[in-house]
């Protein structure tokens, strides 16, 4: 039964994790291949360096497997990965930091042709990450997993199993916390 | 242009009052789109390679049904949480009947007992033991009330202080009276005696 949810086109959540639990392997790989855009783009968001993004993203990839069999299925199985990668690139983020490394971050997707420009996108990507990432949670979680992760607040819902009004609450009070600090940047 | 553009809806809140925020936000998001490198679901399925196959945890064993039938299982869980509760509620109710009565709430013989130290002793000598009015066997009411101690019918009942304040060698009557010749030497202790004040409690024998 479960085989032939997740060998079809479209790929059901339970049916695949009913296969990975019953040790087919390959069903993980239909998660990752489906997965895997959006888990970088989160971590890379989060730490703003490719090298780390992809260590991470395995990482995440890894525990999501390990954990798998903890999934509820009370939401998308993107979702919850999302937040488990969310999650480890926070914590990879303060360890970065603890470890006061002083390399400063290269700009992602930055023309490459003018270095002040390069420069100023870079900082102004750095403003952002560090004022997401110095947000208090779980502001924090919920503004990274719509923005990063690009989740719907139902899917937030689900993920962090909070009310829906609460994650809108958390995205306002999240966003509120950011204008002081995102707003003259982006006034500059 | 990231895949989920921001609606103001989303937070509860007008468009412009976090307009900068997100506008940053949407704009590192569309730089920061990058490609995934290639061959990372290699690697990842690689890494997997030597980890055991993973067992489904107890909490979704219990959930995972639930959360996957949609409304009716839900609605059949929400059934057997109530049928579950009153059954607790009933097996309490069982539970408070099986318990001896005493208990259960406030036990209305110690009033009794204190009857006596409330009436006034009719004796002008102290009592030492306390005197057991007998009206108390035949009062219905357990309650200590002074005022049930003015029922008029009572042979046996407790006199009045005045009519034993002072005593007459013709009445003997009441706690510890002592006893006369041709008297009435009702009462409980009452003595027998000549003509001799026996009052008090447990009255001599008198001979006539």
């Amino acid at each position: 039964m479960a085989q032939t949810t997740w060998h079809d086109g479209a790929v059901d959540d339970h049916g695949l994790v009913a296969a990975v639990l019953a040790g087919e392997r390959e069903a993980f790989r239909s998660l990752v291949e489906r997965e895997q855009g959006a888990v970088y783009r989160a971590c890379l968001r989060i730490l703003g360096r490719p090298h780390d993004a992809e260590d991470v993203a395995q990482e995440s990839f890894l525990m999501a497997y390990r954990s798998i069999g903890t999934y509820r299925g009370d939401g998308p199985l993107g979702g919850w990965l999302m937040r488990i990668a969310t999650r480890q690139a926070f914590r990879r983020l303060g360890q970065r930091r603890d470890s006061a490394e002083l390399s400063p971050d290269l700009p992602i997707g930055a023309p490459g042709g003018d270095p002040v420009a390069a420069t100023l996108a870079g900082e102004r990507q750095r403003a952002v990450r560090l004022a997401v990432a110095a947000l208090r949670e779980p502001y924090r979680e919920v503004v990274a997993l719509r923005f990063f992760g690009e989740l719907s607040l139902d899917e937030i819902a689900a993920a962090t199993d909070r009310p829906l009004n609460t994650v809108k609450t958390h995205l306002r009070r999240g966003l509120e916390k950011l204008r002081p600090v995102l707003g003259s940047e982006a006034a500059a | 242009m990231t895949g989920r553009p921001f609606d103001p809806r989303d937070a509860d809140t007008q468009p412009v009052e976090l307009d900068p925020a997100v506008r940053e936000l949407e704009r590192y998001a569309d730089l920061t789109a990058g490609e995934v490198p290639h061959g990372m679901a290699e690697r990842v399925m690689a890494s997997i390679a030597e980890e055991p196959t993973p067992r489904r945890g107890l909490l979704a064993m219990l959930l995972g049904p639930i959360a996957a039938g949609g409304g009716a299982p839900r609605l059949l869980l929400a059934g057997a949480t109530m049928a579950l509760a009153v059954l607790a509620v009933v097996l309490a109710g069982r539970l408070a009947d099986l318990l001896p009565d005493e208990q259960i709430g406030p036990s209305p013989s110690p009033s009794v007992i204190e009857l006596p130290s409330v009436s006034p002793s009719p004796s002008p000598t102290a009592s030492e033991e306390p005197t057991v009015t007998p009206r108390t066997t035949r009062s219905p009411s357990p309650s200590p009330s002074p005022s049930a101690s003015s029922s008029d019918d009572d042979e046996r009942e407790t006199p009045e202080p005045d009519e034993t304040a002072e005593p007459s060698d013709d009445d003997n009557s009441g706690p510890g009276g002592g006893g006369g010749d041709d008297d009435d030497n009702s009462g409980p202790g009452g003595g027998a005696g000549d003509d001799d004040d026996n009052s008090g409690s447990g009255g001599g024998d008198g001979s006539d």
